[in-house]
Parts: structure tokens; sequence; C-alpha cells
């Protein structure tokens, strides 16, 4: 997603119901990477094209890049009893759609999360309002798991504490920390976009001088926290949980987010194994978020 | 609240590694489901498959969130995992590409199941095998 915009292509090709596993399988086969998109007529109030198909058959829609075009248009006119359609352009209007569905929302008793394009409909006084414009990164307030964590940004930062948020996505949770009076925060990314977002809404929400995003690898960064976040993933708080340990001040505390809840008792045990407290274990549907601390509580 | 149905949409995403790439940009983004959200939620449940594509059928409300259900890797996909093979033949009756043993097949058609028609693993395994000699795959 870095560099230059690419200008994706589609190559449309109605097919046989039955076809569709050989079908797709026949092109992501002599086109490796290719992107495919599956419609039958339950789609038609998306893609009004879905809504022409004749019963048993379906839309495939493959993903190309122009360099890519000619080898997908081959592969597409081996598939047996396949209608090729011509290539079209795909607009670059999926970037911005789906911001139309981002509207304010209430995430803790404090926090208020709204795209700037928003006005916060019903606001109280001791509202903080979170102005979050995501781009291409993880974090609009609305997923289960950035609601949970910005509970716990809450509930924890009473002011001056230095805080690292691993895995940064829209800056969302590092901004919020900021707003309550952190000292300073250390975002950091493996995703340019991420950072790029971070960096964006820390001067949106003006809290710039605060907050530090990078994409600095989670090993490279130095020194310890009061207060760390990891809204990532169950295997990926397991895989670097090392790391993760090393940056927890004694007595700080942590945050684990992004987990679901069958992966719970798996990520807590190799924190807990490690000397940490577990001081909650709070679920938001699916969703779970551990909060411990380094040692014996603060 | 029952919510609204909007639609329907099927796409082919790797294990573990969605991301906001074509198709799941253009294919949720244009009709307004938040894109990083589902590459989230889909990551965290098929992270124990990864190396595979896994076919992933999204209901789109009219709120535009979303809930999903994943599909049984294609069939054809297990078989060259099992068989480590880069690909099937083009001429499946005269150009073999390998071999996969009874015991081989009923493997996949015990994961396959659940999206067969077939209701026995017997039956699985019969389908399997006609995908398997299709490739160029002898069934020993």
């Amino acid at each position: 997603m870095d560099g230059a915009p690419v200008q994706w292509l589609r190559v449309p090709v109605e097919v046989d119901t039955d076809d569709e596993e050989t079908a797709t399988e026949l092109v992501t086969e002599l086109v490796p990477g290719i992107g495919v998109e599956i419609l039958d007529r339950r789609a038609a109030l998306l893609v009004p094209e879905a809504g022409k198909l004749r019963p048993g058959r379906i839309l495939l829609r493959f993903y190309v890049t122009p360099d890519q075009i000619e080898l997908a248009v081959s592969a597409a006119n081996q598939i047996e009893r396949g209608r090729v359609g011509a290539p079209e352009a795909v607009s670059d209007e999926w970037k911005e759609n789906w911001k139309k569905f981002f509207k304010p929302t209430r995430v803790s008793p404090r926090f208020v999360v709204r795209p700037p394009w928003e006005a916060h409909a019903e606001p109280q006084q001791t509202d903080i309002e979170v102005v979050i414009e995501p781009g291409m990164a993880f974090g609009t307030g609305t997923h289960e798991t950035t609601r949970l964590c910005l509970r716990a940004v809450d509930q924890l930062i009473k002011g001056g504490e230095t805080v690292l948020d691993v895995g940064c996505g829209s800056g969302v949770l590092s901004v919020a920390a900021a707003l309550l009076g952190a000292a300073s925060i250390v975002a950091i990314d493996v995703e340019q976009d991420a950072v790029n977002a971070t960096i964006d809404n820390a001067e949106r929400n003006r809290v710039t001088s605060l907050i530090t995003p990078s994409l600095t690898l989670l090993a490279d960064v130095k020194g310890v926290y009061d207060i760390v976040f990891a809204n990532i993933l169950a295997s990926v708080l397991i895989e670097v949980s090392e790391d993760i340990i090393a940056r927890v001040a004694p007595g700080g505390h942590l945050v684990l987010s992004g987990i679901l809840d069958a992966d719970g008792d798996a990520v807590s045990d190799v924190y807990v194994r490690h000397g940490f407290v577990m001081l909650e274990r709070v679920q938001d549907g699916d969703w779970l978020s551990l909060h411990l601390t380094h040692g014996a509580a603060a | 609240m029952a919510k609204k149905i909007t639609g329907l949409v099927k796409l082919q995403c790797n294990a573990g590694k969605a991301n906001p790439s074509p198709p799941v940009g253009p294919a949720l983004g244009q009709h307004g489901v938040n894109i990083m959200q589902f590459c989230k939620e889909f990551n965290a449940r098929t992270k124990d498959q990864e190396g595979l594509v896994i076919p992933v059928l999204i209901t789109v409300y009219s709120d535009r969130s979303f809930t999903f259900i994943t599909k049984t890797p294609p069939a054809s996909i297990l078989v060259k995992k099992t068989l480590k093979l880069e690909r099937g033949s083009s001429v499946p009756n005269r150009d073999k590409v390998g071999k996969i043993t009874q015991a081989q097949v009923l493997e996949i058609a015990k994961v396959k199941l659940p999206d067969l028609y077939a209701t026995t693993e017997a039956a699985a395994a019969r389908t399997i095998a006609g995908t398997c000699r299709s490739m160029g795959v002898d069934v020993i």
C-alpha cells in the first residue's frame, strides 16, 4: 500500500455456479497473487450486475494490476462455460466510501470518537472528543478491541505517565492517552499507513508534541514505560511476548487486546508465566482485553 | 433487533493475511464496510490456517456492519498442499504430476465435508478423488 497508487483493473467472468472452484482455481494458478470476488444474485443491491445473473450462474471478478491484465484475460478465457466481460478500471472510491458509515461513537464514560467530517450531536460537558481520520489504518473506535482499549485508557491514565502503543494503527489510543494528560507516548507500527495516520491524528487533536510515531520495530524500542498498550492479534502477542514484557516498567500496566475469547487463556498464560498479575479480563462480543500489571501492583 | 441484510459478497483471502489490497478493499470498501475491521476479524479467526487460501462469505447489513463465515479451502489447494505440488497437470489424462493415497484422500474429505453436497466421508472421498484425477494426480 505504499508508493504511487496502483490503478487496479477488474476482469468480470460469468460462470456456472458449480464451476466456481475450478474456475477460480484455474485463474489463480495461472496468475499468481490475483484476487477474486464471487457474486451471485444475493449481491444485487450492492453490485447491479449481480442482479442480472440467470439462475445457476455466478459472477467472478478478478482484480489485477495493468501488467497482469493480458495474462488474466487469457486465463479467464480458458474457463469452461465462462463469459468474459471487458476489463473495467476500478475507481478509487472504495477508499472513501466506507467512511460515510463512520459516525461519532461513545466508547467509554468520557471518550467519544468521531471522524473530522461529522459533528458530535449530543456533547456533554465531561466528554473528551477523539477526532480520528483512520485512512487505511485500523482504529475507528467502533471495533470491540479498540473500545476495550479506550476504556482502559480512560481508567488508567491519571496524568504524567509514559506510554508505549504497540501497533498504533490510526493512533486512536495514543491520542486518547495524550488528551488525558499522559507525559509522553511512543507509538509504533509496522505499516507506514498507520504511522502516517497517527501523525495526522496527533496534529488534528493538537497533541503532536506528546506523541512520537515511527516504524521502529518493537525489538528496537528502548527503555520501560508506565503503561503499554498492544491491540494486535493473539498470535502476535504470544510471538513477541518477550519484547513486550521487557518494555513494561516494574509495577507498570500492560493492556493486551485483539484477542478472541477462545485465545484468551493461551495469551494470559504466557504473560502470567513471566510474573505478570492479571488484574482484569474484559469481554466485548467475542473479543477480550487483558489488563495485567508487572509484578506487584503499583 | 434483526438487522436488514443488504447483500452477500464472497472473497478468497489468504488465511491470517488479509489486507486492504484488492479484492478486499474494493469489494468491501465500495459498499461501506470498514475494511480494516474486516481484516482484523478475518486474520484473528484464520491464523491457524496460514498458507491456505480461504473462501469467505461476508454478509453486509444496511448499517454496513458485517458478519462472515469462512469456508474450507478449495479441494485442489488441499491436494497440492498434501503432496507439496506447485500446480496440477494441464493434461491430466496424459501428464501425471503425483500420487495420493486413499488415506490422504480421506483426510482431505474430512476437511471438505462441511462444504460438500456429500453427507458421508466415503462419498466426500469420492468427490476428492475426482478432483485429484482432474489435476493429474493418481489415487493409489
